[in-house]
């Protein structure tokens, strides 16, 4: 995951996230730049504080056609306290060709290995790669 | 993971936060959303499986690693033992702000009823289980200064009949009269070079009994859960209806509980059953005298491990914690794990290096946050508190309503006395 993206999506996300964090998981929500629409899942959840969980981002244009073959990241920080998470998620492996180019059926991108080892407000942050180009969006998730 | 720059976060940070005001409650006075904290902090003690250990709910083996636990026979001293530093009667700590066995440790010997529950054991979490932690003090030259070769014939002269009902095979009578009376690998040359001469042969059947005599410690520790105390019964009464909480906890304490949710927030950090998010924090506390690095070393260690649970020596091979652990996070830098705070008024002094006498000076660190860390930074959530001295004495009540009803006498004592004079100190 490049430092870039990050700085620019905290910066974009700015204070303007406040009242887009209506949007919560589960919910399909548009992605910055308006190119993608992304759901994000947690599994279980709510994730037990402390305990490894999954997420599940969902990825589709703006007509709702599954974005299959996009490079998508996932973290989550807690800006409050400067920092993000103490383990280091991996995507599951999508259906690979023989060069390597791989598909996610459906637009669902799984990533093992989340863990909120405290309580509060953590920002989910999704970057996409894909057809359209890159773009980006947060959400807010309060876990306790 | 990796964290954006700063500059970006205080964007994010000057953002305004809920600014919904809550009506000023009583103590006592809880609303919804507290009710579920209260819910959330209730003793549970179902104790999830430990698929690295076998016979990790084996009660043989737990009644065998009762015996090893209080036996100082398996140190080479003859003189320490688990229970030097884990005394049942501290809550299964010492009382001392630094250990004292064969030599003195650097940390403060934490409680064992709690940690069975976390993913990872000592301060730093170095070991991921507690069977590899107890590698840790039989081969510390300062704990019980012991090594795995001398471990595997006490057991099995002292302890070979229950090892052998549990676990079948063992040290052969031709190997112990063949191996020497110590050998390890890494602890000091002398070892290293008897550890190295051992065959393929006799070197396996020692690690298979060192082992196996750690997970039978395991299964002992893993029955010395916390047990109720009165603030349990207290949030029972209140989550059933009853205001007073069945006067389980005195005024002062109620009124500390509700700092500990509220004011002082302390369930950031220590919250469901066990008090702990069983992550590592840097408090910049004050009288550190030498720098420990605490999880940032920790984190690595635990990697590679010995005993961790991608080891030959584990019982399974699904280990998701190691799998995503992230060593790089750049907050563990002299963090350390967050304790159960279950039983705290039984184990002083605190903290990973013992430096705090008392519950009191306990709070009066987080009231008042002296000094700054002196590698990386504290914890930026933690605030002073501005707290009033009835505000201070009223948490340390509130502290002293999480000791348990003590644990059975059949957990806190050897099955039977052991008979450390059969095996003579060496070297
Ligand atoms: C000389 C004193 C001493 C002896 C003997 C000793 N311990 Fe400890 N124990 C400590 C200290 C000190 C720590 C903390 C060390 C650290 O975190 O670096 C500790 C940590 C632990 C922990 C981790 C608890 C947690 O919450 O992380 C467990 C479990 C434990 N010991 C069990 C044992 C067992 C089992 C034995 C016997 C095989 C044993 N100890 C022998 C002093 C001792
Ligand atoms: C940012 C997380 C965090 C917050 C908030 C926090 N603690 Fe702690 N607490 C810790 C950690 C981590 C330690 C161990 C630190 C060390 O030894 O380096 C600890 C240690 C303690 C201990 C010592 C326990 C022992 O066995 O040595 C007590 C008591 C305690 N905390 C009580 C409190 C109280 C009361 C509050 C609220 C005023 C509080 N804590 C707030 C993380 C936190």
């Amino acid at each position: 995951m490049t430092r870039a993206w990050l700085v620019g999506l905290a910066l974009l996300s700015g204070c303007t996230t406040s009242s887009a964090t209506s949007a919560s998981v589960g919910e399909f929500r548009r992605t910055q730049v308006g190119r993608y629409q992304v759901k994000l899942e947690l599994e279980p959840e709510p994730p037990p504080l402390g305990e490894l969980f999954r997420v599940r981002a969902t990825v589709t244009l703006r007509d709702g056609r599954p974005v299959e073959t996009a490079k998508v990241e996932v973290d989550a920080q807690m800006p409050q306290h400067e920092h993000g998470m103490e383990t280091r998620p991996r995507l599951r492996p999508g259906e690979c060709d023989a060069e390597d180019r791989c598909k996610f059926p459906d637009g669902i991108y799984i990533f093992d290995g989340f863990k909120f080892h405290m309580s509060g407000d953590w920002t989910l942050l999704v970057h996409v790669e894909g057809p359209r180009g890159p773009d980006s969006t947060s959400l807010i998730y309060r876990a306790r | 993971m990796r964290i954006a720059p700063l500059a970006s976060l205080l964007v994010l940070l000057g953002c305004p936060g809920s600014t919904v005001t809550e009506p000023v409650r009583q103590p006592g006075d809880w609303s919804e959303e507290e009710l579920q904290t209260l819910r959330a902090l209730r003793l549970d003690p179902t104790l999830p499986a430990d698929p690295t250990n076998r016979w990790s709910d084996d009660p043989e083996a737990a009644k065998l690693g009762r015996s090893l636990f209080f036996d100082p026979g398996l140190s080479p001293s003859g003189a320490v033992s688990c229970a030097t530093c884990h005394n049942p009667a501290l809550g299964f700590s010492d009382g001392r702000a630094v250990s004292q066995g064969v030599g003195e440790t650097a940390r403060n010997a934490p409680a064992i009823p709690g940690s069975q529950y976390g993913p990872w054991q000592f301060w730093d979490g170095r070991a991921d289980t507690l069977w590899a932690q107890a590698a840790g003090p039989v081969e510390s030259p300062v704990e019980m200064g012991s090594d795995r070769t001398f471990f595997a014939r006490h057991v099995m002269n002292t302890h070979g009949e229950a090892y052998r009902a549990i676990f079948g095979g063992g040290l052969t009578q031709e190997q112990l009269d063949r191996l020497p009376a110590r050998a390890a690998p890494g602890i000091d040359p002398d070892l290293d070079a008897a550890w190295k001469a051992l065959s393929a042969e006799d070197r396996e059947a020692v690690m298979e009994v060192f082992t196996k005599g750690l997970k039978a410690i395991a299964a002992y520790e893993r029955q010395l859960l916390p047990t109720e105390a009165p603030f349990d019964r207290y949030v029972d009464a209140v989550l059933a209806g009853d205001p007073e909480g069945g006067g389980h906890l005195k005024p002062a304490q109620v009124r500390g509980l509700s700092l500990f949710v509220r004011e002082a927030n302390c369930t950031l950090c220590h919250h469901g059953p066990h008090f702990t998010d069983r992550a590592f924090h840097n408090l910049g506390l004050p009288g550190l005298t030498r720098y420990d690095p605490g999880r940032s070393l920790g984190a690595l260690e635990v990697l590679s491990h010995e005993f961790n649970c991608k080891s030959p020596w584990s019982d399974t091979d699904r280990c998701e914690e190691l799998e995503y652990l992230d060593p790089s996070f750049p907050d563990f830098q002299q963090a350390f794990k967050t304790p159960t705070l279950r039983n705290v008024a039984l184990t002083a002094p605190y903290m990973h290096h013992g430096g705090l006498q008392t519950l009191h000076e306990v709070i009066e660190f987080y009231d008042e946050l002296p000094g700054e860390s002196n590698v990386n930074h504290r914890e930026l959530t933690l605030q002073p508190l501005g707290l009033t001295e009835k505000d201070r004495r009223d948490l340390v009540s509130f502290l002293n309503a999480l000791t348990g009803d003590p644990l059975p006498d059949r957990l806190t004592s050897p099955p039977d006395p052991v008979d450390a004079s059969s095996t003579p100190p060496t070297r």
